[in-house]
């Protein structure tokens, strides 16, 4: 069997850089996978078989340098400098060339025979570029292929340079270090690596010389150089792809004009919420109908009892709501990756980003703010497109004060409650209220918490292109399934809790229940100060389960719905009582699926923080909301 | 040929330069770092968009957008116009 190996291959690069990918393809997928003495990394040694020739070939861990102190670059250079091999094969990222590079070029200092395969060369196309192989090839004196690891594209190309393969011609540093290297290497008999390696660890005893370095620390001397090569031999090799720029300049043109791009911003905007109702809204209102009629069925074939009650109430109630919520997230998500994969959504960031920068925000948290006036879920989920961490933490935040889709039907009643045919005031009043106040926070908490992290905005722009439907749908759908699975548990816990309070003690009158209690408890004392009854106070604890819910529990208590809860809430509500329950419910902390979303996203102490802040804004300009009214209608 | 130096935020549409230093709090010259723009990138100005909004930039043939302000930190040397 060893006999027929004509090479071993020893695979090297970044992580992340396909190259497992191709050792699998060149295996299929059959290796047998060692640790390496010391550590557990693992070393994986397979066969490739292509055409009639056998390669032995070894797939070493990911590693961004050879003079890296972590577990996986310390085996990878041990590997090489220990270790008997034919050839090295470098996989390359294409779309991140430079620092690719410079692997490549303390790879060379190895002097063994080595070949690039630059990998992933379709996604650096998408985004304008292209890479002169021949002239990268021409310049580091090695042959460089193109491939395609997951499509196994070009591997004869790749077998023919790998069987040619010779030492590489040497890539001089400047002529201090050359001499320096030429020293060391002579006086100790190294290796040009290992004389670099004594250097770049102060094992010299040349002083002299080392003070030629610029008196810096050799180490760091020779990783500029590197990077110096690095950047000079990708701007010489790296070029522009001028035909998919043309396009995307024209549009924008258009696009980014200031008469012409800001309206169509707007109309951008008005679409993404219009596919995102009328797709997700119907589908989601289906999966309840589904759920709840599953409900029926599956409770209709139980006794009677608690356990009816509570499979009925909490689990198809409760869990069941947030699973319907499922097709509005993932359209939202669908359209959102459209925007992000055609390139406009770096656009609608850019025209942006000047008006939000006054709050503390930028650019990209724009689209995440629209999305919570639809529902505050998926519009914080959608903060993962923003990348600076102290921005998403931030965006997170402040969504949870733009009233969601869920806050409307509620606020609709109360506004005909408390002004009758102005109820459309008042919604308009309590969406800018809330829309000021989250805008207010953002630019609190980027000048208190988060001082020191001012808001910069660094975007790549991406030349327009087509997006792909089956990747942006099978990439919303992962943001979904994830979404689900960490939101289910809180979910759960909650309603049963909710359900707890609102079954016990078994066999009373609703008013008699825990909940009741504990909402005339709050009337009695936090809620005084705005004199809410203790119907109000139930009905918003409720809402923490879901918005929507505080309509239905007043519906509960007050017997009445639609039209008729309005006639019965104007006679039974004192009206500047009536205006302060507006305003805090308005404000007041989300309901529990956003509040899972928020623990996912940014942590339980941030979560914690958000909610205790909101609250007391919430209750701080409720009872300013009270007096004020007093004042005005009593 | 005369060369002119000054921002980077304030260059026409078009105007190719070569950065000369970027100045700013640590963070920011961090990040020029980790993006690649450094002193010796050849930049070119493409975009400007109204009202002090960001400015989009080319360079090693990506196109980055970058706020105004910041933008202003980056002290520039002045190549020349390229071809519209």
């Amino acid at each position: 069997m060893a006999a027929d190996i004509e090479k071993t291959i020893v695979l090297v690069g970044n992580p992340n850089c396909g190259k497992s990918t191709l050792f699998n393809y060149m295996t299929g997928g059959d290796a047998s996978v060692g640790n390496w003495p010391g550590v557990t990394v693992d070393v994986k040694t397979g066969i490739w078989k292509d055409n009639d020739r056998t390669f032995k070939v070894v797939d070493l861990p990911g590693s961004y340098s050879l003079m890296g102190t972590n577990a996986d670059e310390k085996v990878t250079s041990e590997f090489l400098t220990s270790q008997d091999y034919d050839v090295i094969l470098n996989v390359i990222d294409a779309t991140s060339l430079e620092r690719s590079l410079m692997l490549t070029l303390e790879l060379l200092d190895l002097q063994k025979p080595t070949v690039v395969a630059l990998n992933f060369m379709d996604e650096l196309e998408k985004s304008g570029a292209s890479i002169d192989a021949e002239l990268l090839s021409q310049i580091i004196g090695i042959p460089v292929v193109f491939i395609s690891a997951l499509k196994g594209m070009n591997m004869d190309a790749l077998r023919n340079a790998l069987e040619q393969a010779k030492p590489p011609k040497i890539l001089p540093f400047n002529r201090s270090l050359e001499n320096l290297i030429a020293t060391v290497s002579e006086d100790n008999s190294l290796s040009r690596f290992d004389a670099l390696n004594r250097i770049a660890s102060e094992q010299t005893q040349l002083d002299e010389t080392l003070r030629s370095l610029d008196g810096i620390h050799p180490q760091e001397h020779i990783v500029m150089e590197r990077y110096k090569k690095a950047h000079q031999i990708a701007t010489e090799v790296m070029k522009k792809l001028p035909e998919k720029w043309r396009f995307s300049d024209m549009l924008d043109h258009v696009l980014l004009h200031p008469l012409v791009g800001i309206p169509t911003f707007g109309v951008v905007l008005y679409l993404l919420f219009k596919i995102i109702f009328t797709v997700g809204q119907p589908l989601t209102d289906l999966l309840a109908d589904a759920i709840s009629w599953l409900s029926t069925v599956i409770t209709h074939e139980l006794p009677s009892g608690l356990i009816r009650n509570f499979i009925q109430n909490a689990l198809f109630g409760g869990v069941g709501n947030v699973i319907s919520f499922v097709p509005l997230v993932f359209v939202m998500f669908f359209a959102v990756g459209i925007l992000e994969n055609s390139g406009y959504m770096a656009r609608a960031s850019l025209i942006m980003d000047r008006p939000l920068s006054r709050f503390g925000l930028s650019g990209k948290s724009f689209i995440s703010l629209i999305l919570g006036f639809g529902c505050n879920v998926p519009a914080i989920l959608s903060t993962r497109a923003i990348d600076d961490p102290v921005e998403r933490r931030i965006t997170s935040m402040v969504i949870p004060l733009i009233p969601c889709n869920a806050r409307l039907p509620v606020l609709t009643i109360l506004g005909a409650a408390l002004f009758g045919r102005n109820a459309l005031v008042v919604v308009l009043f309590c969406y800018a209220l809330s829309t000021l106040f989250s805008l207010i926070l953002a630019f609190a908490f980027r000048n208190v918490a988060f001082k020191k992290m001012p808001s910069f905005f660094a975007l790549e722009m991406p030349p327009y292109r087509m997006p792909s439907m089956k990747l942006t749908a099978r990439l919303a759908w992962f943001r979904t399934k994830d979404f689900l699975h960490k939101a289910f548990s809180v979910v759960l816990i909650t309603t049963t809790i909710f359900w707890i309070l609102l079954t016990f003690p078994l066999g009373a009158d609703i008013s008699q229940s825990f909940m009741a209690r504990i909402g005339m408890f709050l009337s009695g004392t936090v809620f005084k100060p705005m004199a809410f009854n203790w119907e109000m106070s139930s009905a918003l604890l409720t809402g923490l389960a879901a918005k929507e819910a505080v309509l239905s529990s007043l519906g509960q208590l007050y017997h009445a719905s639609g039209s008729a809860l309005a006639s019965v809430l104007h006679n039974a509500i004192y009206m500047p009582s009536g205006i302060a329950f507006i305003v805090f419910f308005v404000l007041y902390v989300p309901c529990i699926a956003t509040i899972a979303a928020l623990r996912k996203e940014i942590g339980q102490k941030w979560t914690a923080i958000q909610l205790v802040v909101q609250l007391t804004i919430a209750y701080l300009v409720s009872i300013g909301a009270f007096w004020l009214s007093s004042l005005l209608f009593a | 040929m005369q060369t002119f130096s000054g921002h980077l935020g304030v260059l026409q549409e078009g105007t190719r330069a070569k950065i000369r230093s970027v100045a700013g709090p640590q963070w920011f010259k961090e990040r020029m770092y980790e993006l690649g723009l450094l002193p010796g990138v050849t930049v070119t100005l493409v975009k400007r968009t109204p009202f002090g909004g960001p400015i989009v930039i080319e360079f090693l043939t990506q196109r980055l957008a970058l706020s105004y302000k910041e933008a202003n930190w980056i002290h520039v040397d002045v190549l020349g116009t390229e071809p519209q």
